[in-house]
């Protein structure tokens, strides 16, 4: 697919694809935020807490999250798989980051169970390594389901208008929102246009893939400097046609996609917010709470 | 041509300009020229390319302001800066090339530009932006990226961005010299539409003479330099040949039939041509 | 020597959602010397077709034998890319260099020629396409007129001196006097290059120089017709959504109000007009 200007956008047109994009960026701000008051299990430990204690509470919090999470897929209505895509990228990432947990574990362990040199794998090793990758597996994707149920262009008008404060302290929003979406429309025909140079230099016998990186820099000058000077030439007649369009900058300038907040963002934010309450009361044992909890298990077993 | 000014609605007094003026590579693209247009008109601009037509475009809503003499629309000077946003309102320009006037990724937000910049009420927006695109036939589009289209529907997005905002004028600078035969009929029959039906005027900047045919009100450009104007009778003239603009082709397929003893009248248009042969036979 | 296309097949994305067949079973020859035309509507197949002619596009289906290169064998594609020489629209969008006399030197130079083999085709090659080598070898392509930059992005791809000139759109954006320079250039390339191919949308331009024109539509072959053949079947350009050139159109128009005339070009449009003229005054 070349159309990077609609991006990962999968468009079904579920109830969080018609969230208001202000709330959903807020939204994916407190999930991440939320993400971070889960402590490590060294964090933890370090504070004097117990093994057990942790393993209950973490997975309780954890449990709570992915709930919230897997309800908002199965409401985007957006395949599974597409989801998951995303974590491709930082697969590796997890795996090392999880590798290293594993084996080689810092903190002070309660059951070792194998020891060589520096590595050793313990219960704290593998739990930590569990979280780490688990944490990191959500912080990945929980932004990519706001990408995939978000165009590029509801994305920076949410933006534009979320930091809207800003202009008061001299930042132009306004100017750096048109200039994303600007970017964004160019793209695909930049693309699309380099495609089309790199044929016709192909034609004259240029070579791409050969020699060593300066070599190949050096190849791609016949692409890159028609491109530049395409790009300087559509950015002259844009400008042309933008200002011919009565266009001034932001002073007086209206829109016709006004964002309002509708009943459903108010729920969005309050499951959030319910959401966030959980995963603190777990982790941080309020109503005494997880105590109860561990007390049930205790009986249990 | 002896208006009183004010009186037209873009008047050209005397009017010179100068790419990178002073520098060496200065070019003196539109050299004294006087012309006027009236409101309703229809009127083509021809010459070749380096004829100084495209600067002419430019000037007429204060995209460049002229270095000597005046360009008014509608009585205000487009070298007042304090107009330029009442004159852009009442002129707009379709460019040529149609991925280079886009500015959103959706076809509705492009079309909304204008009127956006504006200030309207967003209620107002949308139904200007609703009737524009069923203006070009492109309402069912108006959720999908301009990215797949082809460049004569790139091109009717174009015009309805200028529709939205309602202008008196709409200029077209070789706006369907990129397009094939399709799109280039497409954009003509909107364009005679506009003129004839909810009298626009319209100013079609081109080198073809097909299209010229069309005009009430033809100008003729050569280095810069104004060399004809007039009604349709500029078609004829033998100055088309010696600057290698050509007639349009009915217009020499009658002369033709003529020197063949024909006694076919004046046609400019394939179809006035066709009408004329048929009355003949 | 001639270019054989045989059930020449073409799948973008093939086993993806995206799936799409650019080319379905085309097979035609094209013959030294021809000046031939390829015309089809947006879409139809004509960009891909031609793609593969350089190996550019690689063969997926089917067989193309290029002056005796089988392109579905394992061959020198330097070869084949500097005898069948490409020009694709706007041409003059792929200058690069910092003066004319390097930019045109760039496909020799790719070749591996030798600096005075090089330097002779770029003299040859821009005195080819009409310009004033000595005063414009030095200049910077960046700054000639539109017309003139084209001019030297055709003498890049001559420098290669190839035996068959593909041209994508020669005159798209030009004005009627830059049209006919270039259109009039190519018979005088056609001298020293014998084929040429050219797609075009202008039916006006591929009448008056193509002597066979072959027709896609929807990644099929039409067929492949002398203009006159072609252009006396108003229903086939019609269904294909392309025009007809003037004349013919002309003679169409005057059919449908019935008066029964044919042309294919405009001598043949104003003798059978007089001469309808005359039937029906005697």
């Amino acid at each position: 697919m070349r159309d990077v200007s609609m991006g990962q956008y999968y468009p079904t047109k579920s109830i969080i694809h018609r969230l208001d994009a202000r709330i959903k960026l807020l939204l994916v701000i407190a999930y991440i935020v939320m993400l971070f008051f889960i402590p490590t299990v060294d964090n933890y430990l370090a504070k004097g807490g117990n093994l057990s204690d942790y393993v209950i509470k973490a997975s309780c919090a954890f449990i709570v999250v992915m709930l919230f999470f897997i309800v908002s897929i199965l409401l985007s209505r957006v395949p599974i798989g597409k989801v998951l895509k995303s974590i491709k990228a930082v697969l590796f990432l997890v795996i090392i980051t999880a590798a290293i947990m594993l084996f080689f574990y810092s903190g002070s362990a309660s059951h070792v169970y194998f020891q060589r040199g520096i590595i050793s794998i313990s219960l704290e090793g593998i739990i930590s390594a569990a979280v780490m990758a688990l944490r990191l597996f959500l912080l990945v994707i929980g932004p990519s389901l706001l990408t995939l149920t978000t165009t590029p262009v509801e994305l920076t008008d949410g933006l534009e208008r979320l930091l809207k404060p800003l202009t008061l302290i001299k930042v132009p929003v306004h100017d750096i929102a048109i200039i994303m979406s600007i970017a964004l429309r160019l793209i695909p025909t930049l693309i699309e246009e380099a495609d089309k140079i790199t044929a016709a230099q192909k034609a004259r016998l240029a070579e791409f893939d050969d020699g060593n990186i300066f070599k190949k820099v050096k190849a791609m000058l016949p692409v890159f400097v028609p491109l530049l000077v395409s790009s300087f030439r559509r950015a002259d007649e844009l400008a042309y046609a933008m200002d011919s369009r009565c266009y001034s900058g932001a002073t007086g300038r209206t829109r016709m996609k006004v964002m309002r907040m509708r009943l459903r963002d108010f729920v969005a934010m309050f499951v959030m917010a319910a959401v966030f309450f959980a995963v603190l009361v777990f982790v941080y044992d309020f109503f005494g709470v997880t105590t109860l909890l561990v007390n049930l298990v205790g009986i249990a077993l | 041509m002896c208006y009183y000014i004010g009186m037209s609605f873009i008047n050209f007094d005397n009017v010179s300009f100068t790419y990178s003026a002073g520098t060496q590579n200065e070019i003196r693209a539109v050299k004294n020229l006087s012309l006027s247009i009236e409101e309703g008109e229809f009127v083509a601009l021809v010459g070749h390319n380096g004829s100084g037509k495209s600067t002419v475009a430019k000037l007429m809503n204060g995209l460049l302001i002229p270095r000597t003499g005046k360009v008014t629309v509608n009585g205000l000077d487009t070298a007042d800066k304090k107009s330029l946003f009442e004159i852009r309102k009442n002129v707009g320009v379709v460019f040529q090339n149609p991925d280079n006037q886009m500015v959103a990724t959706i076809i509705e937000d492009d079309v909304a530009f204008g009127p956006e910049n504006l200030g309207l009420d967003p209620k107002e927006i949308r139904s200007r932006v609703d009737s524009a695109l069923k203006s070009v036939d492109m309402y069912d589009y108006r959720e999908g990226a301009p990215f797949r289209l082809s460049g004569g529907q790139k091109q009717r997005i174009a015009i309805a961005g200028v529709l939205a905002i309602k202008p008196r004028v709409m200029v077209l600078d070789e706006s369907t010299s990129m397009l094939d035969p399709q799109g280039k009929k497409d954009i003509m029959d909107i364009v005679l539409r506009l003129n004839r039906e909810e009298k626009m005027t319209v100013i079609m900047i081109t080198h073809f003479m097909d299209e010229a045919a069309l005009a009430d009100k033809i100008f003729v450009m050569e280095d810069g330099e104004l060399v004809l104007s007039g009604g349709k009778e500029v078609l004829k003239s033998p100055r088309l040949i010696q600057n290698g603009l050509g007639y349009p082709p009915a217009v020499s397929l009658a002369k033709r039939l003529r020197e063949g003893g024909m006694d076919v009248g004046e046609v400019y248009t394939d179809d006035e041509l066709v009408e004329e042969i048929c009355r003949l036979l | 020597m001639s270019i054989v296309i045989k059930e020449l097949t073409h799948v973008y994305s093939p086993r993806t959602p995206f799936e799409k067949t650019a080319l379905d079973k085309v097979s035609f020859t094209i013959e030294d010397g021809d000046y031939f035309g390829i015309i089809g509507h947006t879409g139809s197949g004509k960009s891909t077709l031609i793609s593969h002619l350089n190996g550019l596009i690689k063969l997926t289906g089917g067989s193309i034998v290029v002056n005796g290169i089988d392109l579905s064998k394992k061959y020198d594609y330097k070869k084949l890319r500097s005898e069948v020489g490409m020009v694709f629209q706007y041409p003059e969008y792929q200058l690069f260099d910092e003066t004319v006399e390097r930019d045109v030197a760039f496909g020799p130079k790719n070749m591996g020629l030798s600096a005075s083999e090089i330097a002779d085709r770029v003299e040859y090659a821009i005195k080819l396409v009409g310009l004033d080598y000595d005063k414009i070898k030095n200049r910077s392509p960046f700054e000639l007129s539109g017309g003139q930059m084209r001019r030297v992005a055709l003498a890049g791809v001559l420098a290669m001196r190839p035996k068959i000139l593909v041209l994508d759109e020669p005159t798209a954006g030009l004005d009627p006097r830059g049209k006919k320079e270039i259109l009039d250039l190519t018979l005088k390339i056609k001298e020293h290059c014998p084929t040429v191919i050219m797609i075009s949308h202008n039916m006006d331009e591929i009448a008056a120089y193509c002597n066979r024109i072959a027709v896609l539509g929807g990644g099929k072959l039409e067929g492949v017709f002398t203009p006159r053949e072609l252009f006396g079947r108003s229903d086939l350009i019609e269904r294909m959504g392309l025009s007809l050139p003037t004349a013919a159109l002309i003679a169409k128009k005057l059919r449908d109000r019935g008066v029964q005339i044919s042309a294919s070009d405009e001598d043949e449009l104003v003798s059978a007009i007089l001469n309808a003229r005359r039937a029906s005054h005697a």
